[in-house]
């Protein structure tokens, strides 16, 4: 079982705020062969925009020694479009952390749960990710179930 | 109110198409300041029991998003879940689909729910999901 730094379990982060620009749209969508959204004029995100917005899985877990973490899943809800020219704040909490089994033996999955919200708080994006944590493999393909 | 155009066990897609390739998958995750071992290094992945560099979950994310979108256009993605049970290695051929398992007629118009799925070149269900869009006015 993972060791969770004390008072990390809960706590919510603030990952600060972002302006969103057509340009960023335009670079996000470009990554992600979303043509429709190049052809366009990039005022609107699409949705998978906000993993971009995201970036990084905090709070930050450290891992074990010899294991390493995949991204297994998300729940996403939207209460609104993610919009060029306007800003969102972002905060993330780790909320919980549990063990399961799977077919490589015993996986370790971390959850957490992040808010983008407008300037003044309204909700725009829940998100609830999960990251499974696995020893390192040697048995080549047949690991590769992330569960 | 208007005859539904969607019904339960209407399918969606199938697009079957290739894979992102580890050029694509590159540029995503430093597009993404995210360039984990797991998308950029073929050494690792192979070292820790894959193939080769694997497509990121929020990367298939967005090909689910873009077919939905296409299938939907102008409908507002209201939920998305997915869960990402085998990674997918880049490149490699891969089928989008999905089915509407819910159509609900409300006073605005449909609400439609779908199983989502993206099967991998073994035929295996890599990713799932499902996600939720209603329709907007003067949606096509």
């Amino acid at each position: 079982m993972i060791e969770i730094p004390e008072n990390l379990l809960g706590d919510t982060v603030d990952q600060g705020s972002i302006t969103v620009t057509r340009e960023m749209i335009r670079e996000y969508a470009a990554a992600a062969g979303d043509q429709e959204t190049l052809a366009g004029a990039c005022t609107v995100a699409p949705p998978s925009f906000v993993f971009t917005m995201r970036r990084q899985l905090v709070p930050h877990v450290p891992l074990p020694p010899g294991t390493f973490a995949v991204f297994a899943g998300h729940d996403l809800v939207f209460h609104d479009v993610v919009r060029a020219d306007h800003t969102y704040r972002m905060t993330a909490r780790l909320t919980d952390v549990y063990e399961k089994s799977g077919r490589s033996g015993a996986l370790t999955v971390i959850v957490r749960t992040a808010l983008v919200a407008t300037e003044t708080g309204e909700p725009v994006v829940e998100i609830t990710e999960r990251q499974i944590v696995r020893p390192k493999s040697p048995h080549g393909a047949a690991t590769q179930r992330a569960s | 109110m208007s005859t539904p155009a969607f019904d339960v066990g209407d399918p969606i897609g199938p697009e079957r198409r290739r894979g992102p390739d580890a050029a694509a998958v590159h540029a995503y995750a430093v597009r993404n300041d995210a360039p984990e071992k797991l998308f950029v290094d073929r050494d690792f992945v192979q070292q820790v029991g894959f193939r080769d560099v694997i497509v990121p979950g929020p990367m298939q994310t967005a090909l689910l998003e873009q077919m939905l979108r296409r299938h939907f256009p102008g409908w507002y993605l209201e939920r998305l879940s997915a869960t990402f049970r085998i990674s997918v290695v880049t490149g490699e051929t891969i089928v989008l689909s999905g089915v509407i398992t819910e159509v609900h007629q409300t006073r605005t118009g449909l609400r439609v729910v779908c199983d989502l799925v993206i099967e991998n070149a073994e035929g295996d269900r890599a990713t799932t999901g499902s996600a939720v869009l209603r329709e907007t006015p003067g949606a096509a």
